[in-house]
């Protein structure tokens, strides 16, 4: 196992919310979290990520225990979060931002070429390269915050929400740089979504919550063919 | 080419705050042309020493979201520390042949102060705030500034239990008689006051636009979840900000020594002076307190001199409420910034 939940239960202050979940993504995976609001998808990634400390249970990556460490302890180990809020830094350039996104990678020449490359797959960055984050749109910001993860040459990427607020366009854009991702940089990557039918077209695995419990887990081929996914996610 | 440019200036900084340092200008200018240059030396010493001050408030506000009421306190600490490495030497200045030591031993005296005032906001921040950080849910700001008050309260009578309530103080730092610029005589402290806080604000500046602990105290200011995603060490980054700030403050504390003696209650000047500063160009902004300090220094100048010098403070705060009036969120103020951040 590559990134894996062991019996992960998490929450807000006394909230608990997260429940005996167990996630496993091997090497290279593409996978997605799906539910409907208010489920515990992003306190799950929150929790990986570092961002929230577990109550119980384990985060293992990598065959090393990360639950519990702080979010930068986490980004340098290789696991990125990119968060719905895209938490970017609004007054500073594109370029800058990308650069922060490196902040953990010491090697100047390593930084030179991640951000060829991430300028590479995002075009519409490289040209607006001097302009401030926040005043550029909302697909945009959403790619500059991919991007900013890129950055620090993560194994892994969780991803909350990536078509959150974006055309049906924007969307096929950020979906096709993922999996452009995950099969050039063997990027295992978690994605959280609502839009079902999309996501699971998209990835491999799927995992389904709910209340804060992981209700139903496969492949997400199966997942799309499931009745009662169907009738709950999808609307058919 | 030109006025495109000066176009760009005037939309980056918003109409407000260009209007309002055209006025400055000219009233600089003006003071300057029919009373005399003096004017603008006095504005030009007032103003270093004060954006010292000032700058480190603005970026403990800006990175810790804390309104640092206890600021003077540590320009008490860096008088204090001056005056015990300085005194020592006080009595080699008025010999025949004054060494090296007499001009060593003011440098030290700031060096020293710094390096204290660097120390005190370290513990600071890891005996105060970070323990209020852990326990504090909502009300941060408040809960902060009430800490800073208690501290400030604290540092204040400890001086009085330690070293007492009276002066001590140092009658100059360097040997030589005044300096005629401009026409006006300066003391050899103050033009040193001078070179010492233009010296240090320009490594402030290149420290945070130039290395890589700086862009992270700024990325902090700009989003604190968005550092941690980055890998920024946010509690070293919080325990690096208080410490710059205070030994900020405490190195203004004691370059300006020759000037304001140590006694318990001497920062309170400077931390309402800093408040001034900081409320008036938008909380938070470092470069703005910069600017925002020779306008601070530019009000006061021209108050001692045109109405007098027993309202020096009336004049700059009632000044600084009536902008707040038409621009609450200060003359540099954020109201572009967070309508970006939606």
């Amino acid at each position: 196992m590559f990134l894996k939940t062991e019996a992960l239960d998490a929450g807000y202050g006394f909230l608990q919310i997260l429940r005996d979940v167990n996630i496993c993504l091997e090497e290279g995976e593409f996978s997605c979290l799906l539910g409907p609001n208010g489920t515990g998808k992003t306190t799950t990634l929150k929790t990986i990520a570092g961002l929230i400390k577990p109550m119980k249970g384990k985060v293992i990556f990598n065959g090393q225990e990360i639950g519990g460490l702080a979010g930068n302890k986490v980004v340098q180990k290789g696991v990125v979060y990119v968060s719905e809020a895209l938490n970017l830094f609004t007054n500073m350039s594109v370029h800058d931002n990308l650069l922060m996104g490196a902040f953990t990678v010491k090697d100047h020449e390593k930084i030179k070429k991640r951000l060829d490359y991430v300028y590479d797959l995002f075009q519409r960055l490289k040209q607006r390269h001097g302009q401030l984050a926040g005043t550029m749109s909302g697909g945009e910001r959403k790619m500059l915050a991919i991007a900013r993860g890129l950055m620090s040459y993560p194994k892994v990427i969780l991803v909350d929400e990536p078509s959150f607020g974006l055309s049906p366009q924007m969307t096929d854009v950020v979906f096709d740089a993922l999996d452009v991702l995950n099969r050039e940089q063997n990027l295992t990557v978690l994605v959280v979504e609502q839009n079902a039918t999309k996501t699971l077209e998209a990835t491999k695995n799927g995992y389904v919550m709910e209340n804060g419990v992981i209700v139903m887990s496969g492949a997400s081929k199966d997942l799309l063919a499931d009745e009662g996914i169907q009738k709950t996610y999808l609307g058919l | 080419m030109i006025i495109k440019k000066l176009v760009d200036i005037w939309k980056k900084t918003g109409t407000v705050a260009c209007v309002m340092l055209l006025v400055c200008l000219a009233l600089t200018l003006g003071s300057a042309i029919t009373r005399g240059p003096y004017l603008l030396v006095n504005v030009i010493s007032a103003g270093c020493m004060l954006s010292l001050v000032a700058m480190g408030l603005a970026l403990v506000f800006g990175v810790m979201n804390i309104g640092m009421f206890a600021h003077g306190e540590m320009f008490m600490i860096g008088t204090l520390v001056a005056y015990f490495v300085a005194s020592p030497f006080q009595n080699l200045l008025y010999e025949e042949h004054p060494g090296l030591m007499v001009y060593l031993a003011p440098l030290l005296a700031v060096l020293a102060a710094g390096a204290v005032g660097f120390v005190v906001g370290v513990l600071v921040e890891l005996l105060l705030f970070r323990p209020l950080r852990k326990r504090t849910k909502g009300n941060w700001v408040m809960n902060s500034f009430l800490l800073t008050v208690g501290l400030g309260i604290i540092l204040v009578n400890g001086h009085q239990i330690i070293f007492g309530a009276n002066y001590k103080a140092i009658t100059k730092y360097l040997p030589g008689g005044a300096v005629d610029i401009l026409g006006v005589y300066v003391s050899p402290d103050r033009l040193a006051a001078i070179i010492i806080s233009f010296l240090v604000v320009i490594g402030f500046w290149l420290f945070m636009s130039k290395t890589r602990l700086g862009t992270a105290v700024r990325a902090v200011s700009q989003d604190e979840t968005g550092s941690l995603m980055v890998g920024i060490d946010l509690p070293l980054i919080f325990t690096l900000t208080m410490a710059i700030s205070c030994g900020l403050a405490a190195v203004a504390g004691a370059t300006l020594h020759f000037m304001y003696p140590s006694y318990p209650s001497v920062g309170l000047e400077p931390t309402y002076l800093s408040w001034f500063v900081v409320i008036l160009v938008g909380l938070g902004n470092t470069t703005g307190a910069m600017i925002g300090a020779f306008m601070v220094a530019l009000f006061k100048v021209l108050t001692v001199e045109y109405v007098g010098s027993g309202w020096d403070h009336v004049v700059p705060t009632a000044l600084i409420m009536l902008i707040l009036i038409f621009k609450p969120s200060g003359i540099f103020g954020s109201a572009v910034r967070s309508k970006v951040d939606q």
